[in-house]
């Protein structure tokens, strides 16, 4: 028993220079959305349906089983764009439109809707790791039936006004730069035309240094991972008070290789998507065998991912 | 296949701060609707909400939150009905069990996070910042994680007013798979200005207090609140030595593949969903003997589903009603408040009643219970809930 990766999608941010940012282009959907139906779809809608939809193509699947998207913030932009209307026009004649694209599950609801898919969907919204619990499940339902083909992904959106907040705040400091983008994935339980082997997943919810490195050596374990035939992702995004310890426990082993996908896809709640994506990406043409990835957004919850090729 | 018991409850909404006085309100037939104090918004102001008539600070001082820690008013109401709902399975923080967290939710810290957006929507440099922090949907499933001292599994859920029915779903899932031995389920939401605009802006608003299932309705009253179910397997139930209340026997969750926000006239994703429900728990149609609707008082919403129970159930209709009556539509809440009140219903042998029904919706002449039944026999519970993005979940929960 064990479950398999049979496409990807992906849709990467790039680097603004002048903004200090990672930002994405606007990605062709005509061929999987009529132009009339995605006139109306925000960033973050199209990026998943441009990721999601790629994934099905790739893995040659027109109708999924299910699907399941991880998302940190979800519709920014048409949240901000309802509240922003609210506020003009002082609670009276408002376009509905916006609220009605606002929430969270609005990317797996359209992906249904695309693909004819009246299976099991669902949407996880829990911060750094809404990614990895999207596809834990998928993990857990493919393991559980090996029929099913469940695509499984992260997504989220970059705005203004969240750059100016979050910056305000002070989220974002010591060089790291925010990012955004889209990683989707269809599993499945048959190993025949896989592109890799997902051979396990590890949600830790916890923010706590010494439970986290706990963890993370019982995962290695339990998979039986040998560093130095492992390439390693880092969860590393540029700021040393949030990648000071993490490096230090990275370092302290001696891996095949080491990456940090943040470097190319800049730091956002979902970024693990975009460092499957690597992962697979490497497997596929032949740079790795096995990447063990360890995703953790700022300083918060981790999630560990071990990926082989088949 | 290994047996989900549920164990406990905890629930806050506007008919009541707990179980009993849920309870209370479900047999005296007595509605949350009110004229509502805590949104600075007009428009909250002219309508007839369903608030939990308390504070924060209230909120906090019920649900023990130590003075230092920001919450929202979403986490708050969580705080409260989880306190319950753990005290009553005798959750310990120093007990060795697994736990897993799953709260489902729409808009999460949103109540605070739009006071800070209108100060800065004013001036960039104004709003207090402490008031956004908590803005995304997973702080309330962290904050109650925190509360309850378990970092098994902490994850939060968003599907619209399916959300919290959802985190029944995957908390199944991840004690089937043997993830955790025990899940703390459910959700919350707060009433907020951005709802409230959101729901006025789709005119889905009745402006006095709703009627579901009936044919003179006009729409939907908002509500907040909060409720969990603490969900054990058998094995599980051996080490904590806790009674069930009831079996979580079946559950579906599945996309109609319709619409955004509407619901197919034939009702084909609640059709599915409960039907699927049924099949897990291996019951046939004629075993219900009530169901809990998701009954929001909308045109749209009340036919569809209507349309649904009658083509799964034919001519052996259940008892049924809707307790938005009596709630108001909770939001991501109403699935965990709805099933912990379909569990209330076969714990104290009630069948609740709908408000304010006069007549029956034409097309499918479907007559809900108007008087809460007591002392009945029930034995198997459905409970439904439908949101944006055609999500349609159905939990059955049958005596044990």
């Amino acid at each position: 028993m064990a479950v398999y990766f049979k496409g990807f999608g992906g849709l990467f941010p790039e680097k603004d220079h002048e903004k200090g940012m990672f930002l994405c282009p606007r990605p062709p959907i005509k061929e999987f959305v009529d132009p009339k139906e995605s006139r109306r779809m925000s960033s973050i809608v199209r990026s998943g349906v441009f990721s999601g939809m790629t994934a099905l193509k790739n893995a040659g699947v027109e109708k999924p089983d299910g699907i399941i998207t991880g998302t940190g913030l979800g519709c920014l932009s048409d949240t901000i764009k309802f509240i922003n209307s609210i506020l003009q026009y002082n609670e009276e004649n408002l376009n509905p439109a916006p609220f009605i694209y606002s929430t969270h599950n609005t990317v797996s609801g359209q992906i249904s809707i695309i693909t004819g898919c009246k299976g099991y969907n669902t949407t996880f919204v829990h911060r750094g790791i809404s990614f990895e619990n999207a596809l834990f499940e998928a993990f857990l339902m493919v393991s559980e039936n090996l029929r099913l083909n469940i695509l499984a992904g992260g997504v989220d959106e970059l705005t203004e006004e969240y750059i100016d907040i979050t910056r305000r705040i002070g989220l974002y400091q010591n060089g790291v730069e925010p990012g955004e983008g889209s990683g989707f994935f269809v599993l499945c339980g048959e190993r025949k035309g896989a592109v890799a082997k997902l051979v396990d997943i590890k949600l830790v919810p916890v923010t706590d240094r010494k439970k986290t490195e706990a963890s993370l050596i019982d995962f290695l374990d339990r998979n039986k991972v040998v560093p130095d035939k492992t390439f390693i992702l880092t969860p590393f995004n540029g700021d040393p008070d949030h990648d000071g310890w993490k490096k230090k426990k990275v370092l302290s082993l001696n891996w095949k290789g080491m990456l940090s996908p943040k470097q190319k896809s800049g730091e956002f709640m979902t970024a693990g998507a975009l460092a499957l994506v690597t992962a697979l990406e490497m497997i596929t043409e032949g740079n790795a065998d096995k990447i063990f990835i360890w995703n953790s957004f700022l300083n918060m919850e981790s999630a560990f991912i071990l990926v082989e090729h088949v | 296949m290994e047996k989900i018991f549920v164990t406990s409850i905890g629930i806050i909404s506007s008919i009541g701060r707990n179980t009993e006085e849920t309870l209370y309100s479900l047999i005296e037939g007595k509605g949350g609707q009110r004229a509502t104090c805590y949104i600075d918004s007009h428009i909250a102001r002219s309508l007839p909400l369903c608030e939990v008539p308390f504070k924060n600070r209230d909120l906090a001082d019920m649900a023990g939150v130590p003075e230092d820690m920001f919450m929202t008013r979403c986490s708050l109401l969580a705080a409260v009905a989880s306190k319950e709902a753990v005290a009553g399975a005798g959750i310990r923080l120093d007990d060795d069990i697994t736990t897993g967290i799953i709260v489902g939710t729409t808009v999460g810290g949103m109540d605070r996070s739009e006071l800070f957006y209108k100060e800065y929507s004013k001036d960039k440099k104004s709003g207090d910042i402490k008031d956004v922090i908590c803005h995304d949907c997973g702080d309330t499933a962290s904050k109650i994680s925190q509360l309850i001292g378990k970092y098994d599994f902490v994850s939060t859920i968003s599907t619209a007013c399916s959300s919290s029915s959802n985190s029944f779903i995957t908390g199944v899932r991840l004690l089937k798979a043997g993830v955790v031995e025990r899940v703390v389920a459910g959700g919350s939401d707060a009433l907020t200005y951005f709802t409230v605009n959101g729901f006025n802006s789709l005119k889905i608003f009745d402006s006095n207090p709703c009627m579901p299932l009936d044919a003179g309705r006009k729409g939907l009253n908002l509500g907040e609140g909060a409720a969990f179910a603490v969900l054990e397997t058998e094995d599980t139930i051996k080490k904590t030595g806790n009674i069930p209340i009831c079996e979580l026997s079946g559950w579906n969750n599945c996309a109609e593949a319709y619409h955004q926000t509407a619901s197919s006239p034939d009702g084909d994703g609640a059709y599915t969903a409960m039907t699927k429900a049924l099949e897990k728990a291996g019951l046939g149609p004629g075993k219900i003997d009530y169901i809990n609707m998701h009954g929001t008082g909308t045109e749209n919403n009340d036919l569809s589903e209507s349309v649904a129970v009658k083509r799964v159930f034919g001519d052996k209709i259940p008892m049924l009603s809707s307790t938005k009556s009596l709630t108001g539509h909770t939001l991501g809440a109403s699935g965990g408040i709805e099933a912990v009140i379909s569990i209330l219903a076969l714990k104290e042998k009630i069948v609740p009643g709908i408000a304010r029904f006069k007549t029956p919706i034409e097309e499918t002449e479907l007559v809900p219970v108007v008087k809460t039944i007591k002392n009945i026999n029930i034995h198997h519970v459905m409970s439904n809930s439908f949101g944006f993005g055609g999500n349609n979940s159905s939990l059955i929960f049958s005596r044990c």
